[in-house]
C-alpha cells in the first residue's frame, strides 16, 4: 500500500502544550534538545485510514510566536497546521488566531485544526463556550484535548490526517 | 473684420488642403494601427531583417542589457532557475579543468618523493598505468556514499533515498525534515553571509553534504573523503531528476522514476571511481619492462646455478688434490674465486683449472704458500733436497722417511748431512732412515758401470773402485756366463779440435782396458771399445766418462 507523507506544523503560544502532544501521539526520534537549539522539533507517525496510510511528519515549533522569528521558512510545503491553544488561559486562544492568520499570509490556507488543550484542568478554564464556538469559524475542527490523559489527542491528528489534500 | 468674414476667410483658405489633410489622416492612423499589431508582426519583421543583423544586435545590446541587469537585481531566482541547467556543466567543466590541472601539479610534486608509501604507490601506477598522482589521490580520498536523499526544498519531504547498509534509525521522513530544518535555521539565522547555505557537516570520518536545486536538494553522507568527482557526479544526479521528473518534485510526491534515478547513481558510483581511465599503451610496456625483468632475474638465478656448481666441481678437485687448503666461491657474474692456502710443490693452480674445463680468465686465485705434511708432497720434497741418484730410492709410510739404494761415498755423506738438518723441520713423528751402499756391478741390471777419469786419461780413485768391482764380479762367486762380454765407450767433451778428442777418447778408452786386464779380468771378455769425441763444441763434463756395458753374445 502506497504511504502518503504530509507536513504537519505545530503552532500555538508558549507553554501551551505542543511538545507534550507531540510526545503523547508519537513515539519521539529526535531529543527535545533540538527544539532549543534549531527551534524546530521533528517527529513521525504513521497512521492507517481506511483507504490509505499516510505518515504524518510532525515539526514542532519552538515560541511563542515561531513565525515572528527566523524560522518562519520551516511553514514552507505544509500540508496542514495543528493550532494549539491553553484553555486555562484565554489570550492563547488570541494567539492562536492570531498565528493562523500569519501564516495564511505566508503559506496560503492550509488544513487546520484547533486543539484546546488541558482539557483535564477543564474547571480552571478561562475560555468559554461562545470562544470555542468563535474559533470554530476560522479552524476546520477544534478538540478539546488533555496531553496529560490523551484526551482527544489521536482524534485531532486523525482527523488531520484525513483531509484529502 | 468681423467673426463671421474671418470664418469664411478660413473656409476659402482650406479648400485647397482638403485632400491632403484627410491622406495625413489615413497615414496616421495606419501608423496607429502597426502599432497596435507590432507584438504579433515582430517576429516576423525580425526574421526578415536578416541584412540588418548587425545594426539590429547593435541596437538591441544596450535594452537587452539592462533588462538582464534589472533581472538580475530584482528577480534573481527566477534568473538562477532559468541558467541552472546551462551553469551545471559549465561549472562542472571549470571545476573539471582546475582538478585536472591541480593533478598535474601534483603529479609533478610527488613524482619527487621516494618514501616506502610512495614507492608502493609508484609500483602500483606504473603497474596500472595510470598516472602517480592519481594513485596518490585514491588512497587517499577513499570514500563511501552510505546514505543519499531526495528532499524537496522547503517542505523537507522526502523523495527518494537509498542506503549502501540498511540505518539503524529507518525514519528517514524524520531525518529528511531535521535536515532541511537545521538547512533552512542556517540560512534564515543570519549565521552564513548573503544567500550562502549549509553546503557541508564533517562528523568525525564522516561527512554530510548537501546539493541544492531548484525543487529539491540532495544530501548524501559520506564516510571518507570524497574527491571532487562524487560532487560532480552528484550534482549531475540532481539535474537529471529535475530533468526527468519536474513535477514530481515541485508536487513533492515520490516518484518511481527519481528512485530509480537514485538507486542506479548508487549502485554505479556509490563508492570510489577511477579518475582517469587507464592508458592501454602503457600496461603493455609496463609488461614487456616486468617481462625482461623476470627474464632477467632467470638468466640471474640459471648463472648462479651454474657457476655454483662449477664451484663445486673445482672445490672437489683441489680437494683432491695433496698440497691445496683453498676455498672456491662465486664472486660476481661468471667469476670464481680461489682463497686459502697452497704448497708450492702441489700441483699448479692453471693445470687444475684446465682439467675442470673451466676458463683461466674467469677464475681469480688469492693463495698464500704453506709447506704440506702430505706424504706425497715430503716424499717430493726429500728428492728435490737430496737429488738422490738413480739407484737410490725414498719412500715414506709409517712415518718413516726410507732413503735406501746405492750411492757413492760422497752423496752418501752429502745426504746425511742434508737429512739431518732436514729433520729438524720436519714433524717429529718422522723418522729418517738411510741404507745407501756403495754401488755394486750388477749387468744383470742392465746399468752400465761408469769409470770416472780425471782431466786427461787418469783414472781416480772412484773410478778405480769401479774398475775392481767389475773384475770382482766376473771372478768370484758369481760366473758370469760363458757369453758375457764387456763393451767399453769412453767420450770427449766438445772442446778443442776433433782430432785431438779424438786421440784423448783412444786414450781414455786405453787406459780402463788396460786397468781391468790389470786387475785379472780375462781379455777374451773384451770387446773392441768405442772412442767418440763429442763433435758438438762446448764443455760436458759427462763426457770425461768412461762407460763399461755387459752385452751376452751367442
Amino acid at each position: 500500500m502506497k504511504t502518503e507523507v504530509r507536513k504537519i506544523c505545530m503552532l500555538g503560544d508558549f507553554a501551551v502544550g505542543k511538545t507534550s502532544l507531540v510526545n503523547r501521539f508519537v513515539n519521539s526520534a529526535f531529543s527535545e534538545r533540538y527544539l532549543s537549539t534549531v527551534g524546530v522539533k521533528i517527529d513521525t507517525k504513521l497512521v492507517q485510514l481506511v483507504d490509505r496510510q499516510v505518515k504524518l511528519v510532525l515539526w514542532d515549533l519552538a515560541g511563542s510566536d515561531p513565525l515572528n522569528g527566523a524560522a518562519k521558512s520551516y511553514l514552507m510545503g505544509t500540508h496542514g497546521i495543528v493550532l494549539v491553544a491553553d484553555g486555562t488561559r484565554r489570550e492563547t486562544l488570541d494567539s492562536a488566531l492570531r498565528i493562523h492568520q500569519h501564516a495564511e499570509s505566508l503559506i496560503g490556507a492550509r488544513p487546520t485544526v484547533l486543539l484546546i488543550n488541558k482539557a483535564d484542568l477543564e474547571p480552571q478554564w478561562q475560555s468559554t463556550q461562545a470562544d470555542l464556538q468563535s474559533a470554530r469559524q476560522w479552524a476546520r475542527n477544534v478538540w478539546e484535548t488533555s496531553a496529560m490523559t490523551g484526551a482527544h489527542v489521536e482524534d485531532a491528528f486523525m482527523a488531520l490526517a484525513g483531509v484529502e489534500r | 473684420m468681423s467673426g463671421e468674414h474671418v470664418k469664411r476667410l478660413r473656409d476659402l483658405l482650406r479648400v485647397p488642403d482638403q485632400a491632403s489633410q484627410d491622406e495625413l489622416g489615413e497615414r496616421v492612423g495606419g501608423v496607429e494601427q502597426q502599432l497596435e499589431r507590432l507584438p504579433e508582426n515582430l517576429p516576423a519583421a525580425l526574421r526578415s531583417a536578416d541584412d540588418l543583423g548587425p545594426r539590429l544586435a547593435s541596437a538591441l545590446e544596450q535594452p537587452v542589457a539592462k533588462a538582464v541587469e534589472g533581472l538580475a537585481r530584482n528577480r534573481r531566482e527566477l534568473l538562477a532557475n532559468a541558467l541552472f541547467p546551462v551553469l551545471g556543466p559549465a561549472i562542472r567543466h571549470a571545476i573539471t579543468e582546475a582538478l585536472r590541472g591541480l593533478v598535474d601539479n601534483l603529479n609533478r610534486l610527488l613524482e619527487s618523493t621516494f618514501s616506502a608509501r610512495g614507492l608502493r604507490w609508484r609500483m602500483e601506477a606504473w603497474r596500472s598505468g595510470m598516472p602517480y598522482a592519481q594513485v596518490a589521490l585514491r588512497h587517499m580520498l577513499r570514500y563511501s556514499v552510505d546514505h543519499l536523499f531526495l528532499i524537496q526544498n522547503g517542505s523537507g519531504l522526502l523523495l527518494a533515498r537509498a542506503h549502501q547498509s540498511e540505518p539503524q534509525d529507518n525514519d528517514s521522513d524524520a531525518v529528511a525534515a531535521m535536515l532541511t530544518a537545521i538547512r533552512e535555521f542556517m540560512r534564515d539565522s543570519g549565521l552564513a553571509p548573503g544567500e550562502a547555505e549549509l553546503r557541508q557537516v564533517q562528523v568525525g570520518d564522516h561527512v554530510l553534504r548537501l546539493y541544492p536545486g531548484p525543487e529539491g536538494y540532495l544530501a548524501a553522507a559520506i564516510s571518507g573523503v570524497p574527491g571532487g568527482e562524487v560532487d560532480a557526479s552528484l550534482a549531475e544526479l540532481l539535474e537529471a531528476m529535475h530533468r526527468r521528473a519536474p513535477q514530481a518534485l515541485i508536487d513533492g510526491q515520490p516518484d518511481s522514476e527519481l528512485d530509480e534515478l537514485l538507486r542506479a547513481w548508487f549502485s554505479h558510483s556509490g563508492r570510489s571511481q577511477e579518475l582517469i581511465k587507464p592508458d592501454s599503451r602503457r600496461p603493455v610496456m609496463g609488461q614487456i619492462v616486468l617481462g625482461a625483468l623476470i627474464l632477467l632475474g632467470l638468466v640471474w638465478c640459471a648463472e648462479w646455478l651454474w657457476t655454483g656448481a662449477e664451484a663445486s666441481r673445482l672445490q672437489r678437485q683441489l680437494s683432491a688434490q695433496p698440497g691445496y687448503q683453498a676455498q672456491v666461491s662465486r664472486v660476481a657474474w661468471r667469476q670464481l674465486q680461489i682463497v686459502g692456502l697452497r704448497d708450492p710443490l702441489a700441483a699448479i693452480v692453471d693445470a687444475q683449472l684446465d682439467l675442470a674445463g673451466l676458463d683461466r680468465a674467469r677464475v681469480h686465485s688469492r693463495l698464500r704458500p704453506y709447506l704440506s705434511l702430505d706424504p706425497q708432497l715430503l716424499t717430493k720434497r726429500v728428492r728435490q733436497m737430496l737429488r738422490p741418484p738413480d739407484r737410490v730410492q725414498i719412500s715414506m709410510a709409517g712415518g718413516v722417511v726410507r732413503v735406501s739404494g746405492y750411492a757413492d761415498q760422497e752423496w752418501t755423506t752429502t745426504a746425511q748431512r742434508l737429512l739431518r738438518a732436514w729433520s729438524v723441520v720436519i714433524p717429529s713423528k718422522w723418522e729418517v732412515q738411510l741404507e745407501v751402499e756403495p754401488p755394486v756391478f750388477d749387468p744383470i741390471a742392465d746399468q752400465p758401470v761408469i769409470v770416472e777419469l780425471n782431466r786427461g786419461a787418469e783414472i781416480g780413485p772412484e773410478g778405480r773402485l769401479a774398475v775392481e768391482e767389475i773384475v770382482t764380479w766376473f771372478t768370484e762367486p758369481a760366473q758370469p756366463a760363458d757369453g758375457l762380454r764387456l763393451q767399453i765407450t769412453a767420450e770427449t767433451d766438445g772442446v778443442g779440435e776433433l782430432e785431438s778428442n779424438q786421440r784423448l777418447a783412444e786414450a781414455r778408452l786405453n787406459a780402463v782396458r788396460e786397468a781391468l786386464l790389470e786387475a785379472g779380468l780375462p781379455e777374451f771378455r773384451l770387446l773392441p771399445g768405442i772412442a767418440k769425441p763429442e763433435v758438438v763444441p762446448g764443455e760436458d763434463f759427462n763426457r770425461r766418462r768412461v762407460w763399461v756395458d755387459a752385452v751376452m753374445q751367442q
